[in-house]
């Protein structure tokens, strides 16, 4: 789960709803719904407000126009440096990363022979006996 | 004494079951560093459960309850936050991993100009220092982190810390906190929540799981995992892929951005085994993956595994399962 989007909100004392799966437009508000632990929430807030979003179906971005890629080629791109944000120096680290290990589940994987699948699926059923999980 | 600070949530009027697990936590992290474990407690009426949060391992209740605290605001929470950690002074703050909590975590790691690590599945102390393990790059590889402030803000991942058994006789103290009830940042409204269905049974609780992937190509398949829940009491289970396709309902979701499951049978059925699908359900006590394709990832991760079509597995399966539990 990401805490940038909410970091940036507290930075900027701005409310903030994470998460978030579609957005609508509706009589000057937003109308926000998130992915919670039991269902969905509605949430409703004024602009300006931090969203961060889920790579939902309803997220997928737009496949670009012939127009708009042509258009594109014109468009002047702004860039910042670090003193235009009047950022002079890197702040210091909060947190250190001590190691990186690579996943290992520790499962051997015992694979069900035979020679068909029903065959296969009735000798499953008969070694989650034997190792007495059911 | 240095404290470490818990953040319960209640959850349709009881504590949540990540709220106990991080308590417990708390309490081994305590039994290695001394510390003591105290615990925010916010919301109206809370106090009666008090003494529920001391028999699960807390020494210091910190309680704050007003009638607007009913429902949960991100920005009144982390006020109260910040306000119960100057009294508490924790050197660890640990939040339960949970979406309602999840906003607050980082804007209180800010305020109290401290680290954050989110999503821990684990820790260690080494040499009276904190190490944090998380996974990172998508589930593929574990870090350990460490703070480089004196505090640190830590959630947790559900399911990955164990719960420690109650104990009523356990003694500790309630302290009520005055806490202001507007927020100085102006908070959302929350218009209504839609619940998900219920008629898949309770799948974070359920002692088997059955999930499906996009292999199963459709809604009728589907049908056939249900089956197979049914016959072992168990809940149905779905990938994203599945639940964006419509062929499993929302609340079916296993993984990252689902629920987090660890059941003692996990039936992984034509999924092959994504990071973000493994990060909800690699808890489980024994996995087993039925997919056509050998090389699926989902096999690395399983006790037991049968590569062939899922349909045909399941003929077997679910005979051979009416047999044996007849019995």
């Amino acid at each position: 789960m990401g805490q940038v989007g909410t970091l940036i909100a507290e930075e900027l004392s701005l409310p903030c709803v994470s998460t978030v799966f579609s957005i609508d437009f509706e009589e000057g508000k937003l109308l926000l719904r998130k992915e919670a632990e039991r269902g969905v929430e509605v949430w409703e807030a004024r602009i300006p407000m931090v969203a961060t979003i889920t790579s939902a179906s309803s997220n997928q971005p737009r496949l670009p126009t012939t127009k708009g890629i042509l258009s594109s080629i014109r468009k002047k791109i702004t860039v910042w440096s670090a003193q235009d944000l009047r950022i002079s120096e890197i702040p210091p680290r909060r947190v250190i990363v001590e190691d990186l290990m690579i996943v290992n589940y520790g499962r051997e994987t015992k694979i069900i022979e035979g020679e068909r699948g029903p065959e296969k699926g009735a000798k499953l059923a008969q070694h989650l006996a034997q190792i007495k999980v059911i | 004494m240095p404290a470490i600070l818990a953040v319960a949530v209640l959850r349709d009027g009881v504590l949540s079951t990540p709220t106990r697990e991080i308590l417990g936590m708390a309490r081994r992290i305590a039994e290695q560093t001394g510390d003591q474990v105290a615990t925010a407690l916010i919301g109206a009426g809370v106090s009666s459960f008090a003494q529920e949060l001391i028999a699960s391992g807390t020494d210091v209740v910190y309680g704050s309850e007003k009638d607007p605290l009913r429902e949960f605001h991100t920005n009144l929470y982390g006020e109260i936050l910040e306000h119960i950690a100057e009294k508490a002074k924790p050197h660890i703050v640990i939040f339960p991993g949970e979406t309602t909590v999840m906003d607050v975590a980082p804007r209180l790691a800010f305020r109290l100009g401290a680290g954050l690590v989110t999503d821990c599945i684990d820790f260690e102390i080494q040499s009276g220092r904190l190490l944090l393990t998380k996974p990172v790059y998508g589930g593929k590889a574990l870090a350990k982190m460490s703070a480089a402030t004196p505090r640190i803000v830590v959630t947790v991942r559900p399911r990955s810390q164990a719960p420690l058994a109650r104990d009523p006789r356990r003694k500790g103290k309630l302290i009520m906190v005055e806490v202001p009830t507007q927020p100085r940042v102006p908070d959302l409204v929350l218009v209504r929540r839609v619940e998900g269905e219920k008629e898949e049974g309770n799948l974070e609780d359920a002692r088997v799981v059955v999930s499906g992937g996009r292999g199963i190509g459709g809604a009728e398949g589907f049908q056939e995992l249900r089956q197979l829940a049914k016959i072992l009491d168990g809940a149905l289970g779905a990938t994203r892929a599945a639940v964006d396709a419509g062929w499993a309902p929302p609340s079916s979701q296993v993984g990252q951005t689902g629920k987090i499951v660890a059941p003692d049978i996990y039936f992984a059925i034509a999924l092959s085994g994504s990071s973000q699908h493994l990060a909800g359900m690699t808890g489980s006590k024994v996995i087993v993956a039925i997919n056509r394709d050998p090389d699926a990832p989902i096999f690395r991760a399983a006790n037991v595994g049968v590569v062939d079509d899922y349909r045909n597995v399941l003929t077997g399966l679910v005979g051979e399962l009416e047999k044996i539990l007849s019995k």
